[in-house]
């Protein structure tokens, strides 16, 4: 019988080296360019319209609680969920990516904007205010101004985001990366897989380059308009589907489980949860050594240098893309799932704890490096204890993000809800399908509600506080 | 021109009153000086004579207007009519310092003249900057960045803000609590100055009592959100100012 090291080590040989011919890796800026144009074009709208809403949210015009539910709500749909009922209405392709990623991020961002417009200073606004500006004139001189760098940076992450958002509804038909990537791997074709991984992490670090860029210079912005314009348009739906789209829809009204579907419900909840517990604690565990090491202001450059582009590299790799190599490795089931959502997450919090960490006060740290403290103790009594409250806020953030994540990972083989939901939709069974779906989003917003909690008792401004 | 009257104000619905049944009048053009310590109420004072709060009982009017219970556009004109300058950073720093200074005039624009003076101002807007921009000594910070003011830069731009405004009531809520004595001074200087040669009432909270005697025409202690006394000051103190020529 095979070691399991043996094992492991013949597993990898399928996966290395990465298929390198130029034929295959040249024609591979096709589903490339794809990718990024869903990214791009569905980011356009949703940065134009999230930014609409945000502002209306900010000012406070009529109807601004409302629409801040409304967002909260819409933004727990997963991203693959939303792209699985766009196929259902405009059939497969770009369009298909653009239209579910716009829904997805406009909420997303739409959300984030708002809160950031929510926690702007207040003198500024007071007075613009009294002088008798109107809500608009408050929000073009006040809100905006005051809050434009975060809203370049939040929107360079989201944009980030978006391009791994862009892969992974590819994996539904969406085209792009994703759909060649989900067709090497149905084929067992894990040579080819790892190229696109790889071609994956550096498309992220060069988004990386540009955000940096972006932030410094932000007509560089423009670029992003003209080239996400211009991706709309080529890739608008030819056809919409109305009439097949609502019939569709309206058939899979009311939302319906068979009496053996409605008695595993606990035990398919109970793996969605224990994936998005058990893969954000492992993240936790190991984030944190992570992020002290990979903070410049702790540990040397030749140790926080490699271990900042390691954690970029476990960022870059999405979810269900972790999924899909961990399957190829024979992991699968709720295990998978938590490995999945875990390795992603080691990536972003290793790099959120480090830059909590660098962000820390200097002051009460030059205090104890003052009294002759060594480097150890300065990290344990000075910084950890200060960028405790941002840490411990991250941290909830990436639990309800993996409530959302392991109902995708899910679809592909993890289990849980979004494996139910997953079948149905092959199936055609629309009414379990619409029921599952439904049970999702009521998860991740509890999820959100819980956190929400935490996190204003922690002293986080958001708009319905 | 302002009057209070007998109000009760608190920070929130549910909190404890800040100010207690306080009455006070003030008349066109005077210069009037509140002091007290932090706590006392001054703030919340001015922030209910601009409707940031809630009157619980008792009325207060500008100028013939009722605050009391004002909303939406009604309140926003009232408002034209009340400058205010605050002790916090209140300018928008990434905006050009024109910018800020004809922020001011936000009540009288329409929107969309508000938008179009951000894409592409006028050189008859700009002239209208440079002059209250003059007034203060800052012309030629006109296009300088926000974000480079000093502290006493910030306040002079806060105050020809105030002066594009046109206010009949300039509210100053401790214009030098963050500044050095001679920065203070001139300040005052340039405040009063103002209210005297365009006509407006100046009401200040201060926390220095030789700063308020040595340049207003009458002072009011607050303390524990009451009034405690209201004088007219019999004599100025010049040697205890170390401002201007000090």
């Amino acid at each position: 019988m095979m070691h399991p090291w043996e094992s492991f080590i013949s597993q990898l040989r399928q996966w290395l080296p990465p298929e390198h011919s130029w034929s295959y890796v040249w024609g591979l800026h096709t589903p490339l360019f794809e990718t990024l144009e869903i990214a791009a074009a569905s980011m356009l709208i949703a940065i134009f319209l999230g930014l609409l809403l945000g502002l209306f949210i900010g000012a406070r015009l009529p109807g601004f609680r409302a629409l801040y539910a409304l967002l909260t709500s819409f933004r727990a749909l997963p991203d693959l969920t939303l792209a699985l009922l766009c196929v259902i209405s405009i059939g497969m392709g770009p369009a298909t990516g653009i239209l579910a990623l716009a829904m997805f991020y406009t909420a997303a961002v739409g959300k984030i904007f708002a809160d950031l417009f929510a926690s702007a200073e207040r003198a500024p606004v007071e007075a613009l205010q009294s002088t008798g500006a109107n809500r608009i004139m408050v929000a073009l001189y006040g809100l905006l101004p005051l809050r434009r760098q975060d809203l370049l940076t939040s929107g360079g992450y989201e944009f980030e985001s978006a391009i791994r958002a862009s892969v992974v509804v590819g994996f539904v038909g969406a085209g792009g990366l994703g759909t060649e990537l989900v067709g090497s791997l149905n084929q067992f074709k894990y040579h080819e897989a790892t190229t696109m991984i790889l071609l994956l992490v550096l498309l992220i670090a060069l988004v990386d380059g540009l955000v940096w860029l972006v932030r410094r210079q932000p007509k560089l912005v423009l670029l992003l308009v003209v080239f996400g314009a211009a991706a709309a348009f080529a890739n608008r739906p030819h056809i919409f589907y109305v009439r097949h789209a609502l019939t569709t829809f309206a058939a899979m009204w009311p939302p319906k489980l068979a009496q053996n579907e409605f008695a595993s419900l606990p035990k398919l909840i109970g793996e969605t949860l224990a994936m998005a517990f058990g893969g954000t604690l492992l993240a936790i565990v190991c984030a944190l050594p992570l992020g002290v090491a990979a903070a410049r202001n702790i540990s040397p450059s030749f140790v926080s240098f490699p271990i900042r582009r390691f954690l970029e590299g476990l960022r870059a790799i999405p979810e269900v893309v972790w999924g899909l190599i961990l399957l190829g490795f024979a992991v699968w089931g709720p295990s998978m799932g938590v490995l999945a959502l875990g390795l992603h997450s080691i990536g972003t919090l290793g790099k959120l704890y480090a830059e909590s960490l660098e962000n820390v006060p200097p002051e009460p740290v030059m205090a104890l490096a003052a009294t002759g403290a060594s480097r150890i103790s300065i990290t344990s009594f000075g910084l950890l204890p200060l960028a405790f409250g941002p840490v411990a806020i991250q941290s909830l953030f990436r639990l309800e993000w993996n409530m959302r994540a392991a109902t995708v990972v899910g679809m592909i083989g993890a289990g849980g809800i979004g494996g139910a939901l997953y079948y149905a939709q092959q199936q055609n069974f629309y009414h379990p399908m619409v029921a599952y779906i439904i049970i999702t989003w009521a998860l991740i917003m509890i999820a959100d509600r819980v956190s929400g909690r935490l996190r204003s008792r922690w002293g986080i401004v958001e708009i319905d506080r | 021109m302002l009057t209070v009257h007998e109000v009760v104000v608190a920070q929130s619905a549910r909190a404890a009153a800040v100010l207690e049944r306080i009455s006070l009048n003030v008349k066109r053009g005077e210069k009037v000086a509140i002091l007290g310590p932090s706590g006392a109420g001054k703030t919340t004072l001015f922030r209910a004579i601009s409707g940031f709060l809630p009157i619980r009982s008792g009325t207060i009017t500008v100028n013939g207007t009722t605050v009391n219970g004002l909303r939406g556009k009604r309140l926003r004109t009232l408002r034209q009519n009340i400058g205010m300058i605050s002790q916090r950073h209140d300018l928008v720093d990434r905006l050009r310092v024109y910018e800020n200074v004809m922020a001011g005039a936000l009540g009288r624009w329409s929107t969309l003249h508000a938008l179009r003076f951000l894409v592409h101002p006028l050189k008859s807007e700009l002239e209208e900057a440079e002059q209250a921009l003059d007034k203060v000594g800052l012309a030629r910070k006109l296009l300088a960045r926000t974000s480079e003011l000093s502290g006493g830069e910030h306040q002079r731009v806060a105050i020809a803000r105030a002066l594009v405004q046109q206010p009949l009531v300039l509210l100053a809520d401790e214009p030098v609590a963050s500044l050095d004595p001679v920065l203070s001074g001139q300040i005052l200087d340039l405040l009063c100055g103002l209210a005297h040669d365009n006509g407006f009432t100046l009401i200040c909270s201060l926390h220095q009592p030789e700063l308020a005697y040595e340049y207003f025409d009458r002072v009011i202690k607050m303390t524990e959100g009451n009034i405690e006394s209201d004088v007219i000051p019999l004599y100025r103190a010049p040697a205890l100012h170390l401002g201007v020529g000090a």
